[in-house]
């Protein structure tokens, strides 16, 4: 285990990881996004589902180069190797402050669901208190719990998504895709401006997450990563074809949580209806995932900044911080448009796309790291001979010192005993 | 103005239990750092639940990224 692995409480492996990625995407994008790519796309909007999957491995290229080149390193711990202190710190509080925003607003979107759709009586704030304890306790309990449920749900998740489809066969009309390019190209291009903020510009991410990937997989991460790529665009294109050929481009984009209103056309006979409360609940579990990783990342990021040596007390007092903010960062629906739809593309695609691009740039042009992906103490050595850069790796020779020591100890009592033995 | 002291009241728990039990592992700076972003947290909670006007970090950001969304949104041509 790693030193960064010591304190995010475990490792996982890269199939667990491409299955968290999947969950992250699919969790709030699956629910939303269609309906702001058809506002744009119109009936054209699944071609746009198409061009969106090279998008996916354009916006991870430069997180995945970043990890071959530190590996079991942070984003916290490689941006104060490459820039230096100052500037690595003002970097990661610039991701710090990325990650608040993109909690709380995961949080906002599940309480508007869950408080618009499934419980309109109950209050906001129940609600995101009520999902808040559970997302702590999951962020409590490690990634290596996070990656297994990710596991467990990721089954559940494809198996209701293609019953779904399966009993909405007989809804479908091809006629809904007609005509086909009405407007030419220029709407389907454009349709891809929401998706490179949500959820694209969302997987930075990853730069924290790599660094808990078990070293002996590391190979194989790239692989897992561009296969789980391809699993969200084919996930993303059966959605907005699904919502399409069901409902047509008219009521798609005047649906907030249009897959909500797509399962409510299941109906089979009298013995199968209302079925769509098990989207919602297939929905609720992927934000979960998204939640909890979006919590645990602003967890270590903080405490690694910070040179904690466990992320666990900043739990409460950050989730303090993020049920008031989910509940006020958005002022009404409008507003939530405007930011979703307008602001939030640009904003991430500064700190998701354009920084790690810049950063990768400024490791390679000052030779950091090692870009073959050799073993971490290639990466590490350089650093502690230059007096110790990384927060983690300080506060993990302090976690790691008083085991150093009993060591010493040992070894010195085991040579005591044999030289009383001889 | 219940709800206010109510949220008070588990925040000051919270954080004393957190500055012991950081104190007790010999990590003082970590219980301050913890007590400090609480102390925020609880403020924020507390100016919510009193319905007072609290910082918005997407009016932060809606204010920097302004001269640059508004012509892409016209170009998009939606609505929002």
């Amino acid at each position: 285990m790693t030193q960064n692995q010591q304190m995010m409480n475990g490792s996982i492996t890269t199939g667990q990881m491409g299955k968290l990625h999947i969950m992250f995407t699919l969790g709030s994008a699956a629910l939303i996004l269609p309906t702001m790519v058809t506002v744009i796309a119109k009936q054209d909007s699944w071609i746009t589902m198409i061009m969106a999957v090279g998008l996916n491995f354009m916006f991870l290229y430069a997180p995945l180069e970043l990890a071959k080149r530190f590996p079991g390193q942070s984003l916290v711990s490689y941006t104060q190797q490459i820039l230096g202190r100052a500037a690595g710190m003002v970097y990661t509080v610039l991701y710090l402050f990325f990650f608040l925003v993109l909690t709380a607003a995961v949080f906002r979107n599940m309480g508007d669901f869950v408080g618009t759709s499934v419980l309109p009586e109950t209050p906001r704030w129940f609600i995101h208190i009520a999902f808040m304890l559970i997302v702590m306790y999951g962020v409590a309990l490690g990634i290596e719990v996070m990656g297994r449920s990710s596991e467990i749900l990721f089954v559940w998740v494809f198996l209701v998504f293609g019953a779904v489809f399966a009993l909405l066969t007989n809804k479908m009309q091809v006629s809904n895709l007609l005509p086909v390019l009405a407007d030419g190209w220029i709407p389907t291009i454009k349709g891809l401006y929401p998706i490179t903020g949500f959820p694209l510009a969302e997987y930075v991410y990853v730069m924290m997450l790599f660094s808990c990937v078990r070293s002996e997989d590391l190979g194989k991460l790239k692989r897992a990563m561009w296969m789980s790529s391809v699993v969200i665009g084919i996930s993303g294109l059966s959605i907005a074809l699904l919502l399409l050929l069901v409902l047509g481009a008219d009521l798609t984009l005047r649906s907030p949580f249009a897959v909500y209103d797509m399962a409510k056309e299941i109906q089979i006979g009298e013995v199968l209806e209302r079925v769509e409360i098990t989207v919602a609940m297939i929905w609720i579990s992927t934000v979960f995932t998204k939640a909890m990783i979006c919590f645990y990342v602003l967890c270590l990021t903080t405490a690694q900044l910070l040179r904690f040596s466990t992320y666990r007390p900043l739990i409460l007092p950050l989730a303090f911080i993020i049920v008031p903010l989910s509940l006020v960062i958005y002022r009404n629906t409008a507003h939530t448009n405007l930011f979703a739809f307008a602001i939030w593309p640009v904003f991430g695609c500064v700190l998701g796309l354009l920084m790690p691009m810049l950063l990768l740039a400024a490791a390679v042009f000052r030779k950091q790291g090692t870009p073959s992906g050799k073993g971490m103490k290639d990466t590490q050595q350089p650093e502690q001979e230059r007096g110790g850069t990384s927060s983690e790796a300080n506060s993990e020779q302090r976690v790691t010192a008083p085991e150093q020591r009993n060591g010493s100890e040992r070894k010195e009592s085991m040579s005591t005993v044999q030289v009383e033995k001889s | 103005m219940l709800k206010a002291a109510i949220i008070g009241l588990v925040a000051l728990v919270i954080g004393v239990l957190t500055w012991k039990n950081r104190r007790s592992s010999g990590r003082s700076a970590e219980g301050l750092w913890s007590v400090g972003i609480l102390a925020i947290g609880a403020v924020y909670a507390i100016g919510y639940s009193l319905r007072m006007p609290i910082p918005n970090p997407v009016d932060l950001i809606s204010f920097v990224f302004h001269p640059v969304y508004k012509p892409i949104v016209d170009w998009l041509g939606i609505q929002v």
